[in-house]
């Protein structure tokens, strides 16, 4: 599998760590509301088909970015740098 | 010379002026070069070659090819034994030693064939219904006499000595097969421009073209090979699988670069898995022969068609006297054409009730007598075949014969096309499946889509070969057109069968058409269950040979069409790979990288006994204070607990923090304030994940204002990094901080003790050393003579302490500094294992309680926690089930039993409760403690510190250990820390 | 002043063995004379850092583009994230002269020195050898000669640089450089190899 890297460009999967779910928004730092920490930890969609992930080219430049990467047939397509900040 | 009784004195592509010498069950043999092993044995008119895995039926060689079930061997001796290799893949190199499997005493005379008169019990299902039964314990009673009667060859348990590797590759347009097709192909793309790797499994290239009678397409194949290997940007692996297909255009190779005895010691590799990464993929794997379906197919002398004519093209073998040729489709004629031209006395019989006129005319010129609408029905004979009988026009009718060929059509080899998961479908012109629908960049040409005769070949590879060049964006120059001559065609048109009595459909597992009536009778019709119920295409052939034939069969015994009975799954690898190939060099030493401290040289010189630490190599204790660890430890802590010693620390996680934002980030991220440090201080700090466990401790000291220096556990070093930077990557990309590792760039080194300060001012006798100048706590920059030196006030021993950093590479130097300038103080170096009992004996927690499952207040940090600022993790701990009076939490344990010890992973119990179950928690932590002269424990108990002065008993099934013990504060000594500010 | 300490001064003891055809087709040894700094800007902050240390780098220096060493005199740049770049300078004072040009609000300096050590791999196997090891394509119409990747072997993070057709130079972190070096000995057995002499001390 080859993953493409903003920075580098497409490498080895082994270069690269997973990062999460990138479609989820962290709570704004501070937030009180245990509902929105408890969804943003534990709650997960587990979609079949296309998914925003965080990867990290953690043997590389060490850059996060987001991979789109389709569950069903592991295709990685496109990556993109992290949106800038908001609630996320 | 001629090699053989059965060898032709002209033809075929052996070197007879080469004479190989091998050895088979130790008898001395000879071939040609240019052989196989098992064209070298039929050469010499061997017949029997193997028994069968059930029923222990006399078999011989089936194909001539990586379908072969029958004729496994193993090569080899001791360490270097393989098992199960077809003699029609292995190459015949001088010194080759082959051993027959499944025989008892030899394959020749084999008393376990006796299985043969068990067969109605060892149908479909046998393994289940017979030892999963009823009675538990069955399995196991008869499992070590199965395996010794069924079988193939046995694995050694002796290291292999041989040298395996591994590498990478990368190629704009890479072609699977070397036939017809992949030269087509290969030519098409070099002219194009594209760099090129050609693979082919063979040792020559040419694929079917090998089996023919030569001509005009030996000579294209020539005129190819020898273009192909002018081209600068083409490089052809000849003796090499593709053995899997996987995501993102990923090819894996095996390279078999030898089968004699190379010399692992001079670098020499016995096989090589080369990853390949492709722009573009040409499939051109070819076609495999389908069996024909008829009682007693399997005997010895029964062969596919194609395989008889390749022993006799290719390797000059002519089988059969009299051979009859049994055929549903065109391709067996050639095979009974060129049988008959070779001398043999050739009858064809042929499913099919018409022909194309023009093959008969040509069979009629060679002397073959054919009879049309003939079904073959049994083969006759019980040591090898000797005769046919078949019915025709209603009636039966027997032949004599030596050599009975057999066709039922080709299957295309769609295995690595379906490896990425695309289903083949079925195509009814031919009776075959093909690839599905290629993903981009993938194409196909030749037998594997069905273009079976060679121009089709030609054309399809050279159109498939400039279109993978032209993805790859290799279409520069035009490319010249791979001239065709012309050859006839050998289209398969077979006709569908259905199963008559008990007759092989899978040669290598036994698997009879009976055993398919009966997993279809019993509700296993699914082609997934069918798989697993009878074991069919299970073995080390996966089922080349057999797999559709069978597919067929349960179509037609549940009445639907062969498309809607689908196939099986194809996972990689398409033929065996051995394990050593695909570790390669990751054994030993290389099995993983090593990370080494700075001072790592000076304590392999000077009397360290060292650990393996995750990836760390760490000194464990020091011979000066023991020559077992037990003792050594123990003489280590006195030393820091009463005079001082020096301590690698270097395998921290150390990062530097910078920007004017760094005091808010680190005040995030610790659960603890960080924005009230002064500059020149320290803090231990813990971190959370975001549910609120405890992601990792350590101090981060303030140097200047926006810029600190932050260590973590050894352990956590790699993801506390990540963490770092996802946080100011992604989540608040508006703090302007920067983290680097710092991890190899310092080496750091802890002195502790009473004396620590004495010792240290030895060292550095120009710096201000007093509480007042570095109090507890406090940290400094320095320049040392011209080095940059970092001196941090902390302890994790619990008596005065100091950690020094310098840039790693004067790391030893600092090092053997300090010991000298101390010497009279009686500093030496402590290891691991004392600097982690002197923490025990603090009541620091570090790895072992660390492990991502506690909170904060499991591990007694609680009051740590500035809740009036927000911090990762803040939210999530007060969830209530985190807050229960009865979590496991942080205690120390003190032994109670003079004799007695306490013991890691101890599992504690109430005095009360009886041993048995999970208990109420377990030790996390032991060290036998110098200052109170008993074993003590760190561990997490039910209830916590509410539980002090409980009795426990600790108990250790693994020994048979119930020792008691009691529960106390886990910090041992000097609770008020006054050791630390003196 | 400490002596400074390589962790392959025992290996790098010259010598060396012949590979299956009696040659040895890779030169192998330890580069010194070298320091390295990261340099990382704030977003927003370019132009501020461009003009800090323009002076020490010059005026294009946060130019440089992924992958592609840019060369000046006595200094090599890398850009390894889009936010930062190695400065290697042969040079003692460029270090110095960049921690004191970088105002805090621009950016900042990390100095890296002894966090790596950068090995030379010369000869027609070099790239026979990195293959063992290197998923990045080494063709040099995908990596040519005044290219780097910053990329794993052997399960650690390296940065590999083209310095010609068959001469490359490798980045390994210091703590894990025994064990590079021995997987890079080992890989080279089949083609042979020559270790250079001892690097010089550096200043």
């Amino acid at each position: 599998m080859r993953i493409h890297c903003p920075h580098c460009g497409p490498r080895d999967y082994k270069e690269f760590r997973y990062g999460g779910d990138a479609s989820k928004s962290r709570p704004a730092h501070g937030s009180t509301e245990m509902q929105a920490w408890y969804e943003y930890v534990f709650l997960f969609d587990n979609p079949k088909g296309p998914h925003r992930e965080y990867w990290q080219h953690v043997l590389g430049c060490r850059q996060w970015f987001v991979l789109e990467r389709n569950t069903a047939t592991n295709v990685a397509g496109e990556s993109s740098w992290p949106r800038a900040a908001g609630a996320g | 010379m001629t090699g053989g009784a059965r060898r032709l004195e002209v033809g075929g592509r052996v070197d007879r002026k080469r004479s190989i010498r091998f050895t088979l069950d130790g008898r001395a043999c000879s071939g040609f070069a240019g052989d196989t092993l098992a064209s070298a044995l039929l050469a010499q008119g061997t017949r029997i070659v193997g028994r069968s895995f059930k029923y222990h039926r006399p078999r011989g060689f089936l194909s001539a090819g990586v379908d072969e079930p029958n004729g496994l061997f193993t090569l080899g001796t001791a360490g270097r034994t393989t098992p199960n290799v077809p003699g029609t893949v292995i190459e015949l190199t001088a010194g080759l030693a082959a051993r027959c499997q499944n025989g008892w005493p030899s394959v020749r005379f084999d008393l376990l064939a006796v299985f043969s008169l068990l067969a109605p019990m060892l149908g479909a299902g046998f393994y289940y219904k017979t030892f999963m039964g009823p009675r538990r314990g069955s399995w196991e009673f008869y499992e070590p006499f199965i395996r010794r009667a069924a079988g193939l060859g046995r694995a050694v348990h002796q290291v292999d000595p041989d040298r395996y590797e591994t590498r990478y590759a990368h190629t704009d347009v890479l072609v699977i097969g070397a036939g017809a097709a992949g030269l087509s192909a290969a030519l098409a793309a070099g002219r194009a421009g594209a760099r090129v790797l050609l693979v082919e499994q063979d040792f020559l290239l040419g694929g079917e073209l090998l089996s023919g009678r030569g001509g005009e397409t030996e000579t294209w194949r020539g005129s190819i090979e020898r273009e192909l290997a002018g081209l600068p940007e083409v490089e052809v692996m000849a003796r090499t699988t593709a053995f899997g297909l996987y995501d993102g255009n990923t090819v894996a190779l095996l390279e078999r670069r030898g089968h004699a005895q190379p010399d692992p010691q001079r670098g020499a590799a016995r096989e090589v898995v080369t990853t390949v990464r492709a722009q573009a993929i040409v499939f051109a794997t070819g076609a495999t022969e389908r069996p024909l379906v008829f009682l007693n197919n399997d005997l010895p002398g029964v062969m596919l068609a194609g395989a008889a004519r390749s022993y006799l093209n290719r390797y000059a073998v002519l089988l059969g006297n009299t051979a009859v040729v049994a055929s549903n489709n065109d391709s067996a004629w050639e095979a009974a054409i060129d049988l008959a031209d070779a001398g043999s006395q050739v009858t064809l019989l042929e499913e099919r009730a018409a022909v194309a006129g023009a093959l008969q005319e040509r069979a009629r010129g060679a002397g073959v007598r054919t009879i049309t609408g003939a079904v073959t029905r049994r083969a006759l004979g019980r040591r090898g075949v000797h005769g046919v009988q078949f019915s025709v026009a209603g009636r039966l009718e027997r032949l004599s014969c030596d050599l009975l060929c057999m066709s039922g059509g080709w299957s295309p080899a769609v295995h690595l096309t379906s490896h990425t998961g695309v289903k083949p479908v079925y195509r009814a012109d031919i009776d075959a499946f093909v690839p599905g629908a290629l993903a981009a960049g993938h194409f196909g040409a030749g037998a594997v889509i069905g273009a079976c005769a060679w121009e089709q070949a030609v054309v399809g590879g050279e159109a498939a070969g400039i279109a993978a060049a032209g993805h790859a964006g290799a279409a520069g120059a035009a490319a010249v057109a791979v001239s065709a001559p012309h050859a006839a065609a050998a289209t398969a048109a077979p006709v569908l069968r259905p199963p008559v009595g008990k007759a092989f459909l899978d040669f290598q597992n036994d698997v009879t058409t009976k055993d398919l009536l009966q997993a279809h009778q019993e509700g296993y019709e699914s082609v997934e269950h069918l798989k697993r119920y009878t074991t069919l295409g299970m073995g080390t052939d996966q089922g080349k040979t057999s797999n559709i034939n069978a597919l067929r069969a349960m179509a037609t015994l549940r009445g639907i069409d062969t498309p809607a009975a689908g196939t099986t799954t194809f996972r990689p690898p398409y033929t065996p790979v051995s394990i050593g190939a695909l570790a390669g060099r990751s054994i030993g030493q290389h099995f993983r990288p090593v990370r080494r401290s700075p001072l790592h040289e000076w304590h392999a010189e000077n009397g360290a006994v060292m650990i393996e630490a995750g990836p760390w190599l760490r000194p464990w204790y020091y011979r000066w204070a023991g020559q077992t660890p037990e003792g050594a430890y123990v003489e280590e802590m006195q030393l820091v607990r009463r005079g001082v010693g020096l301590s690698d620390v270097s395998s921290l996680g150390k990062i530097d923090v910078q920007g004017p934002d760094a005091a808010e980030f680190l005040n995030r991220l610790y659960v603890n304030d960080f924005a009230s440090l002064a500059v020149g201080k320290a803090r231990y700090g813990v971190m959370l994940n975001e549910d609120a466990t405890v992601l990792d401790d350590g101090t981060s000291a303030r140097f200047a204002e926006t810029r600190y220096f932050m260590t973590t556990t050894t352990a956590q070093a790699g993801e506390v990094m990540s963490h770092l930077e996802f946080l100011l990557q992604t989540v608040w990309r508006e703090l302007n901080v920067k983290v680097a590792s710092l991890t190899d760039q310092w080496a750091g080194m802890a002195i502790a003790g009473p004396q620590a300060r004495a010792a240290l001012q030895l060292a550095l006798p120009a710096q201000d050393l007093s509480d007042e100048a570095l109090p507890f706590m406090g940290c400094r920059e320095l320049e040392v003579a011209g080095m940059p030196l970092r001196i941090l006030r902390l302890s994790f021993s619990g008596e005065l302490a100091f950690e020094l950093y310098v840039p790693a590479g004067y790391g030893i130097g600092l090092w053997e500094h300090l010991l000298a300038s101390a010497r009279r103080l009686g500093i030496r170096p402590y290891g691991l294992e004392s600097l982690a009992s002197l923490r025990i004996e603090k009541g620091h927690v570090a790895g072992l309680e660390l492990d991502h499952r506690n909170t904060l207040d499991d591990l007694g940090l609680g009051k740590m926690a500035r809740t009036s600022k927000p911090f990762i993790g803040r939210e999530l701990r007060e969830r209530s089930e985190l807050r229960a009076a009865a979590r496991w939490s942080l205690v120390g344990l003190e032994c109670l039993e003079p004799r007695g010890r306490l013991r890691g992973g101890a599992i504690l119990f109430a005095a009360t409760d009886p041993v048995q179950g999970h208990g109420r928690g377990y030790i996390t932590s032991v060290t036998w403690s110098t200052q109170l002269n008993r074993f003590i424990a760190l561990g997490l108990y039910q209830g916590g510190l509410a539980q002090v002065g409980e009795e426990v008993v600790c108990a250790y099934p693994l020994k048979g250990e119930n020792v008691r013990a009691r529960i106390v504060s886990p910090v041992f000594i000097d609770p008020a820390g006054e050791r630390l500010r003196v | 002043m400490f002596e400074r300490r390589s962790p392959l001064a025992r290996q790098l003891t010259g010598g060396g063995r012949d590979g299956l055809d009696g040659r040895r087709a890779l030169r192998i040894g330890e580069i010194g004379g070298w320091e390295l700094a990261q340099l990382a800007v704030f977003a927003g902050q370019e132009a501020a850092m461009a003009a800090a240390i323009a002076p020490v780098l010059g005026a294009d220096a946060l130019a440089a583009r992924a992958g592609h060493v840019q060369r000046r005199e006595g200094i090599g740049l890398y850009r390894t994230a889009p936010d930062a770049c190695w400065v290697l300078a042969s040079d003692p004072r460029v270090v110095p002269h960049l921690l004191a040009a970088v105002p805090v609000s621009a950016g900042c300096v990390t100095v890296l020195t002894h966090s790596r050590l950068r090995l030379l791999l010369d000869g027609p196997a070099a790239r026979t050898v990195l293959g063992a090891g290197i998923s990045v394509d080494l063709h040099p119409r995908s990596f040519a000669v005044g290219e780097f990747a910053q990329t794993a072997l052997h399960h650690t993070g390296v940065v590999l640089e083209r310095c010609a057709q068959d001469r490359y130079e490798l980045y390994v972190l210091r703590t894990f450089a025994l064990s590079i070096w021995e997987w890079l000995l080992d890989a080279a057995l089949p083609v042979g190899y020559e270790i250079t002499a001892p690097p010089a001390p550096s200043p």
